[in-house]
């Protein structure tokens, strides 16, 4: 019997059948980032949260409401954070009365914090045992939420934001 | 009875903990459906549900089995909704209404995710099936050479007689 005539071609294809569509899945997931979900709290009322500033002030939802809101969540560990931060100040102070800017700390420690924010022109508040990051489901670090005037959130991002970035959020927010 | 709540676990936790289960916890899971925990039986099932948790910032880790920072907060956050009487559902949901169905380490047995419980079984009797059907033919084949076997010496013999006048 020669090597040729002993493939069965039915088995083969059934093989086949099989086997490349799940090669086809596993190679298409190598690109995925499994943390990438999309947010489930887009749409709904953003997780009230009363947190102390670093300069000792407290800061509530409630008293940011009435005008859009950036609530960022950062660390002096995260590297992308420190070059987001920069866009973050400009957008402040571009912004102005027209929208806020909120930064919480992400398990870092508040005196870490206190030298790089300096002089941003926006609060940052300290979140202890992480409580408000878990209310808002963050993955990692920076993810930025972007709040409407009624406090419902419209947008997550993972990953640094720029200026560019948050004007054209704000301006597609209803 | 929430805000008591809240700032007896707030108390209980430690002055910085701060208010560990919020006003709308409620409106996102109903009041607490289960049993209000304590002691070992808090830590037991504590053990056991936070290896259902994804901890967000690890790759495919419990926060059960993980050091970061992140995952032992989020522990405390389940300890805390256990020992106020949420059910293991009430958290589960809970979290998934916050970072979405990834934060379970196992996906919902539902819809699409059917696939991922279903599929390997599936394969795995496929397989079976194969085996068994080609363990069968083999089986068939050997006894067909066995049934050739028990002819042998006839056959032998018949070709020593047959062939013996040509020798």
């Amino acid at each position: 019997m020669s090597a040729r005539s002993r493939i069965s071609w039915p088995v083969l294809l059934v093989g086949l059948v099989v086997v490349v569509p799940l090669l086809y899945l596993f190679v298409r997931g190598l690109g995925f980032d499994p943390k990438d979900v999309a947010s489930p709290l887009v749409g709904k009322p953003a997780p009230v949260f009363a947190l102390e500033a670093l300069d000792g002030s407290r800061v509530s939802l409630a008293t940011l409401r009435g005008r859009p809101l950036i609530l960022n969540f950062s660390a002096t560990w995260c590297v992308p954070c420190r070059q987001e931060h920069g866009e973050l100040v400009m957008a402040a102070r571009q912004l102005g009365a027209s929208a806020s800017v909120v930064n919480v700390i992400y398990e870092d420690e508040p005196e870490a914090m206190r030298a790089w924010v300096q002089g941003s022109g926006f609060p940052t508040l300290i979140d202890p045992g992480g409580q408000t990051a878990i209310a808002y489901g963050v993955y990692g670090v920076p993810e930025t939420f972007f709040i409407d005037a009624s406090g419902v959130i419209r947008e997550k991002v993972k990953g640094p934001v720029d200026l560019g970035r948050i004007r054209d959020t704000l301006e597609a927010m209803p | 009875m929430i805000t008591s709540l809240a700032v007896a676990l707030t108390m209980l936790l430690g002055a910085n903990a701060g208010p560990v289960l919020g006003p709308e916890l409620n409106d996102a899971v109903g009041a607490p459906a289960g049993i209000a925990l304590s002691g070992d039986a808090l830590e037991r099932r504590l053990a056991v549900l936070s290896s259902e948790i994804r901890c967000p910032v690890c790759q495919g880790q419990a926060i059960v089995d993980s050091p970061a920072e992140s995952a032992r907060h989020m522990k405390e956050q389940v300890r805390a909704m256990l020992a106020a009487g949420y059910s293991d559902e009430q958290i589960l949901t809970w979290l998934e209404g916050r970072y979405g169905e990834f934060i379970r380490l196992s996906p919902r047995a539902e819809g699409l995710n059917l696939i991922v419980w279903i599929l390997p079984a599936l394969l795995l009797l496929l397989g079976l099936g194969v085996v068994i059907a080609v363990v069968q033919r083999s089986r068939k084949a050997a006894r067909a050479a066995d049934a050739n076997a028990g002819l042998d010496p006839w056959i032998e013999k018949v070709r020593r007689e047959a062939g013996g006048g040509h020798e």
